[in-house]
Order: structure tokens, then C-alpha cells, then sequence
């Protein structure tokens, strides 16, 4: 999946932002472990792709006063959460407004986070699902961006919007949580922590695709510029620019692959990477669908999925997946907008032209240093996973 | 306030970075956004013509000839000024002094003032010229004989709005290149829409192409490169006193947004590493003002080297400016890369300004050849 989304964004991270997204909406649906949920929605998105009328997912958490709050455990606490979801007969009423919502304004599918109480949002922590047309939800603003001018960031805004009991997938006072074997807190931890362990390393792809894209356009330049008479591909410092650029997208490569190959072994895939069920789905038969799938629905399945991810999970497990994610996120979109630079640098007056390709490398990558939390809490996270988690003395978020 | 000393010209300076700051406030603020998305937006046609009224187009330009008779460090004055607010308009006003240095030199190098007879839309509206090309990075058109020029100029700033153009164009058979004006009203000359560019939307700039336009040489014939070195050194300093405005800008911006700004439970100012980077961008900030204010005062006290200075500080505070914005869009956050805020412009801007006289890189590699060449 991430090199394929390098691939997409090596072109247009815009178009690669969407597909990503899609499956962003997906990777946070997977850890509430709803089977009965997932079935339907999953079902639905296979049915209406084909039918060429695709129903997007999308991930609906940052909300005007709470961006990097809702995104990092350690935070939420603090956070001035503002999407409350009430409970009512039947379901949950939810109000509030969500922004910068990526893919919002094409996607059906919306897995919305929100919350019982407002002063205690670690242990009421809500995720849900809204499809298009439901009453009490609308579209906002659609926000103007610097780039990524292929997909969108919208505004959500949720006005009594009644959620049935059958499209809460995650509800802090569920028995299933409330009563798992290391608590609602330590479970809602890595709940975040399943997303943005997978999330972050496709992040790191569109970096990588984006320091990719701009490699090309780069050399492509320079082997068809001419410079005192000669071509600059042919001056020494370029080389070593271009070298630097080609060294910088191979780089990338590897870091994200690791994070995806960490998360396989420990994180959000890790089922998948068993071999009774790397083979099974191998040979996977037709009446699986038919015969065994609608199984999903029943509440054992939901069950037997928590108790894999949540009470089995390990701190180190969790650690080194959400740990590598982090390097992967920050590393590689350091590296796209370091090979944005470069281009720009090598190509001068003529990369400034939008026909030209660089400029458009710098405008979009300047986001994924900024999205699926900042840099700067990403290297927060990697220093509470992995290099400070085993020093007692040490204290993260101070 | 950098750009302004204590010599005998203070008082000038100053008067003209509070016109250049009250116009910003006036002028600039409003709409700002609606401005920045041009060629998609409206243009500011009347703040450009009001800038010509109040003088921003002849600051360098001979008394003699409706100007104010001043050099290029007055112009780096304004064009730190409106840079803080707008930089597309600091464009502006770059790219006509920077083609009025030309015709400066060239007057000089003839001894004659003829060229500024030729027109007088001199000062008050602004001239085109190719501000982010250096000679040596494009392919020159041809001057027939008399004058008459054929060929393309890419990326010709203010070409859409200007009535004429300073450009290069070499003669058949000759090495050397001369600069000449150009009617760019002239019927044989064909202009493209705005190019679509990565920052200084304001300040657009547009494909040019002619078959056998007449034109005046400036200055002596073959003389285009002294021409533009003179040119280069003197708006060096000016391209230094755009990107400094951008980075203070850029520092004034994420102050303010930092105060307003609660996540985990305080100000963003008050996390560490929010505060490291605005340390950084201040560290950044004083330091160009310093080496800003230090190449100011050896190109207007003749210090030998001044050249060298002012061209390694244009390049010196293009590099700063580009890291400060870019770290001011990290600390808005997702609100920094949305065009609510003008931080994401600032960015593209900053980047954009770099490439001020030229690619950066062909710059610095010059540099060094007249280090290299003055230690042997």
C-alpha cells in the first residue's frame, strides 16, 4: 500500500492525499475492532466502487480549539474538546464542528471522534460512523490551502445529529471496554495509537513520493539546462545536489518501509502477518463471503478482536510500532521538503513557474510536515516510545 | 528599521519607511488574500497606481526627470517596509528600480540623459524587467540593425501591466549583450497571460515575444553586462531588505498567533519547543537586521568590497528567510498552510524572492570565482 501511494504523489500528492485519506478512514475504523460495522461499511465501499460510484471514508477528529490534543494521548486530558456526543434512547446525539477534515466534502463514509464529557474526554471517548444524508449533519466551508489543491479540507458541522446505537464503533462504557483487563484509558491510548501507527508511515510515502517528484523534475532540468555552455547536469555541485536528492528519496523509502514492516509485526496488522491467516487469506474460497463473513456481525467476533488488540497488546509492541511511525512521519516529510528546496535551488527563476513542476512540490509538501500531528509532537511521541519510555525519572508533555 | 542609519540621509529614511508603512496598512492589508490569488483574483491596480503617485516608482530616478534622486539603499527601505505586510508589492517596486539602475548605468556609461527623454512615464508607472533571470541563465533575443529586437523574453516581471520593458538582446555574431527599452504597446510585441508562479502573485510576471520591434539602446553597445553587474550590486541589497521584511513579518505573525493559541491546556508560547522555534526566528530576525544594516552602510560609505557584501547578503538573508517562514507556517500549524492567515504566503514569497537577480546558486559560484580571484 505505502509504495503505492509514493508512486501516486511522486506525481500529484494531491491525488495521493485522497487515496491515503480513504484508507486513513479505514485504519481508524479497523482499531475500534467494531466486526459488525466494519463488515457493512467495507461491504458497501467494495459494492459502490463497483458500481463507479465510490464511497470515500474519511477521518473526522480535529475540531477549532483541539488539533494536536485530540491526536496525542498524553494531551487529550488538557484538550478544549468541543464535539459532544449525548446519549439518548436508541443512540447518541452529537453537536459540534470539525475542520480541516480531509476528503471531507467527497467522502460518504465519516468515522466522527467525540465525546460523553467534555471535562473528562480520555474516558469518554466516542467514535462513530455518519454516512451522507444523515440529519443534523452538514458540510461546511471547503478551506483554502496553500497546496494539495487536488483534494479538499473541509468543514463538518453536526447539529443534533442523532447516531443510532448501530453506528457507534467505539464507546468508552461498552462492557468491552470499560471492563478490559488494563482499563478505558490504556485502552483509548492505543486505539489513537493503532491509527497513527499506520497512518503516519503513508504520510511518510507521500513525503517520499513528494521528494520523488521533485528529484525527477529536477534532473529532468538539469539535463536539458545549459549553463555556460554546458549542461548543468554536467557541473559538478549539481551532481552532488542531485545525488543528495536521489540519496534523500531512497532514505525515505527505507524508513517507511520499516515503520510498515514494525507495524506487521506489532501494530495494527499484526493478525494479518499470523500464518494460519496470512495462508488462509491466500486461499481464501468464494463462500467465505457468503458463509463464514456474516459471522462478523455477531458480538463474539467484536469480542474476540478486542480482546486480541487490547488486552493482549503489549507496552512494547506498542512503543516500537507507534515509536517507527513517528520516525517514519517526520523523517520522511523533513526529506520531501528538503528535496522541494533543492529542486527549487537547482532550477532557480525557471522552477518558480508552476508549468515547471518543482514549485508545485514545495506548495504540497509543506502539509505533511504539518498533518497526522506535527513534526514536532511526532518527535515528542518518538522520544516518549522509544528513547525515553524506559527511564523512570523521565516525564513526557511537561 | 534596519535600513535606517544614522548618516545624513536619516531623516529621508525614515520618512520613507513610515510612507512605505502607512501605505502597507492603507493600501495592502485589505483584501490581501483576494490580491495573492491573482491570476485567479482580482489585481490591486489602484494601489500600484497610487505607489506611482506617491513616488515609489522614482526613488532612484534622476531629479531632473520627476524622480526623487535617491539610491538603491532608499529603495531597500520601502522594500523592507512592505514586505512585512505584502511582499508582491515590494516586487513591485524591486523590479522598476532594479530596471531604472540599468538606465542609470547606461546613462552613466554614455554620458548622455537622452534615454530619459524618451518617455515620461518614467516614475510614475512601473517598467517591466526579467528581476528573477540573470543574463547568463536565458536565451537572449536578437537586435537587428537599428535596433530592432526579435525573439522571446520568459518570465518578464510586470510585462502584463508595464508599458515598457528594460531587456537584454545580443546582435548577430557578437558575445557581448546590450540592454534596451522597449515599447511593450507596440503591436509586433505579443504578451502571454500571467504565468502562474510559486509566490509574489502581485507582482506577475508574463511571457514576451517580438518580431522587429524598435527599441533604445541603453548605454553603449555591448555594454549590457557591466550594465548588470552595477545593477546587481547596487539591488542586492534590495532583494536583502525584501527577505528581511519577510522573516520579521513572518516573526511579528507567530508571536501574535502563539499567545492566541491554547493546546494541552496553555498558550502554545509556552510549550519548549514552540518557544525554541521562535527563538530561532528571532536569532534569525536580529541577525539579518544586523548584517542587513552592516552591507547598508558599506555601499553607501563606499567601503571597498561593498559589492561582495551586499551580494552575500542577499543570498545570506534569502536563505534565513526561507527557513523563518517556513518554520512561522510549522507554528500556525494547520492554520499556517491555509490562506486565512498569510503565513503559507510568506513562505511562497520568501521562496520566490530568492531567486531575486538570479538563481541563488549561479550567484554564489560567481562569488566565490571573485574570492577565489582576489586571493591569488
Amino acid at each position: 500500500m505505502y509504495p503505492f501511494i509514493e508512486e501516486i504523489a511522486s506525481v500529484c500528492s494531491g491525488l495521493g492525499h485522497i487515496i491515503f485519506v480513504h484508507y486513513l478512514g479505514l485504519a481508524t475504523l479497523f482499531p475500534s475492532f467494531n466486526a459488525k460495522i466494519l463488515n457493512r461499511v467495507l461491504r458497501d465501499v467494495v459494492k459502490s466502487e463497483k458500481k463507479g460510484e465510490p464511497h470515500l471514508l474519511d477521518l473526522v477528529i480535529t475540531e477549532p480549539d483541539a488539533g494536536t490534543d485530540v491526536q496525542e494521548p498524553f494531551l487529550l486530558d488538557r484538550g478544549r474538546v468541543g464535539t459532544i456526543a449525548r446519549k439518548v434512547d436508541g443512540g447518541y446525539m452529537v453537536n459540534g464542528r470539525k475542520i480541516f477534515i480531509s476528503n471531507g466534502h467527497f467522502s460518504y463514509w465519516h468515522v466522527v471522534m467525540a465525546f460523553e464529557d467534555k471535562k473528562n474526554p480520555a474516558e469518554t471517548f466516542i467514535q462513530c460512523v455518519i454516512p451522507n444524508g444523515s440529519k443534523g449533519f452538514s458540510f461546511g466551508t471547503r478551506e483554502k490551502k496553500m497546496g494539495h489543491l487536488a483534494s479538499t479540507a473541509s468543514e463538518l458541522l453536526f447539529e443534533d445529529c442523532f447516531v443510532p446505537n448501530d453506528w457507534m464503533s467505539i464507546v468508552c462504557q461498552d462492557p468491552t471496554i470499560r471492563n478490559s483487563k488494563k482499563g478505558i484509558r490504556w485502552t483509548v491510548h492505543s486505539m489513537i495509537d493503532y491509527v497513527v501507527s499506520s497512518s503516519r508511515a503513508g504520510v511518510g510515502a507521500i513525503g517520499t513520493g513528494i521528494a520523488r517528484g521533485a528529484y525527477e523534475t529536477a534532473m529532468d532540468y538539469a539535463r536539458k539546462k545549459k549553463v555556460g555552455g554546458g549542461l548543468l547536469v554536467n557541473q559538478q555541485w549539481a551532481q552532488i545536489i542531485l545525488t543528495d536528492m536521489y540519496r534523500n528519496v531512497n532514505m525515505g523509502r527505507t524508513i517507511y518501509m520499516e515503520s510498515a514492516y514494525t507495524d506487521m509485526l506489532q501494530g495494527l496488522f499484526k493478525l494479518l502477518a499470523k500464518k494460519p491467516v496470512h495462508y488462509f487469506l491466500d486461499i481464501m474460497p468464494g463462500w467465505y463471503f457468503s458463509l463464514i463473513s456474516p459471522m462478523l456481525s455477531l458480538g463474539l467476533a467484536t469480542r474476540i478482536l478486542r480482546k486480541y488488540y487490547y488486552d493482549w497488546y503489549t507496552d512494547n509492541e506498542r512503543d516500537a510500532s507507534s515509536g517507527w511511525a513517528s520516525i517514519a512521519k517526520y523523517t520522511c516529510t523533513d526529506l520531501g521538503v528538503t528535496n522541494a528546496n533543492l529542486a527549487l535551488d537547482l532550477m532557480g527563476g525557471d522552477g518558480l513557474r508552476h508549468d515547471h513542476g518543482a514549485e508545485k512540490c514545495y506548495r504540497d509538501v509543506k502539509l505533511t510536515q504539518i498533518y497526522e500531528s506535527t513534526n514536532q509532537v511526532n518527535q515528542m511521541n518518538l522520544f516518549c516510545c522509544l528513547v525515553g519510555n524506559h527511564m523512570p525519572e523521565v516525564e513526557f508533555f511537561k | 528599521m534596519n535600513a535606517i542609519n544614522t548618516d545624513s540621509l536619516a531623516c529621508e529614511r525614515q520618512a520613507f519607511a513610515d510612507l512605505a508603512k502607512d501605505f502597507s496598512a492603507k493600501k495592502l492589508v485589505e483584501n490581501r488574500e483576494e490580491h495573492d490569488r491573482y491570476p485567479f483574483g482580482e489585481l490591486f491596480t489602484e494601489a500600484i497606481k497610487d505607489a506611482g503617485i506617491i513616488g515609489f516608482y522614482g526613488i532612484n530616478l534622476p531629479v531632473d526627470y520627476g524622480g526623487v534622486g535617491l539610491n538603491a539603499a532608499m529603495v531597500a527601505v520601502i522594500v523592507e517596509k512592505l514586505s512585512e505586510v505584502e511582499a508582491g508589492m515590494a516586487g513591485i517596486v524591486f523590479t522598476n528600480a532594479a530596471a531604472l539602475e540599468i538606465i542609470r548605468e547606461g546613462a552613466a556609461a554614455k554620458k548622455s540623459d537622452d534615454i530619459y527623454k524618451s518617455t515620461d512615464r518614467f516614475g510614475t508607472a512601473p517598467l517591466a524587467f526579467q528581476s528573477f533571470h540573470a543574463p547568463n541563465e536565458i536565451d537572449m533575443p536578437a537586435a537587428g540593425p537599428g535596433g530592432a529586437l526579435s525573439g522571446r523574453i520568459d518570465y518578464l516581471t510586470l510585462g502584463g501591466i508595464a508599458d515598457f520593458a528594460v531587456v537584454p538582446a545580443r546582435s548577430d555574431g557578437e558575445k557581448a549583450f546590450s540592454y534596451y527599452l522597449l515599447d511593450l504597446k507596440n503591436t509586433n510585441v505579443s504578451i502571454s497571460k500571467p504565468v502562474v508562479s510559486l509566490g509574489l502573485h502581485s507582482c506577475p510576471a508574463v511571457d514576451v515575444t517580438f518580431e522587429g520591434v524598435p527599441a533604445l539602446l541603453i548605454g553603449t553597445q555591448g555594454d549590457g553586462e557591466n550594465c548588470y553587474r552595477a545593477m546587481r550590486d547596487r539591488m542586492s541589497l534590495c532583494a536583502a531588505a525584501m527577505s528581511l521584511g519577510l522573516i520579521q513579518g513572518s516573526l511579528k505573525e507567530a508571536l501574535e498567533y502563539t499567545a492566541d493559541r491554547y493546546q494541552g491546556g496553555r498558550q502554545i508560547i509556552d510549550w519548549g519547543q514552540v518557544r525554541m522555534m521562535i527563538a530561532g526566528m528571532a536569532v534569525k530576525a536580529l541577525a539579518a537586521g544586523s548584517c542587513f544594516s552592516s552591507a547598508s552602510c558599506d555601499m553607501d560609505g563606499g567601503c571597498i568590497g561593498w559589492e561582495k557584501t551586499a551580494l552575500a547578503a542577499a543570498i545570506h538573508l534569502g536563505e534565513l528567510a526561507n527557513q523563518a517562514t517556513t518554520d512561522g507556517v510549522q507554528l500556525l500549524g494547520g492554520n499556517g498552510y491555509m490562506k486565512d492567515y498569510g503565513q503559507e504566503q510568506r513562505m511562497r514569497d520568501a521562496r520566490q524572492a530568492q531567486s531575486l537577480l538570479g538563481n541563488a546558486l549561479f550567484r554564489k559560484m560567481e562569488l566565490a570565482g571573485q574570492i577565489i580571484e582576489e586571493s591569488r
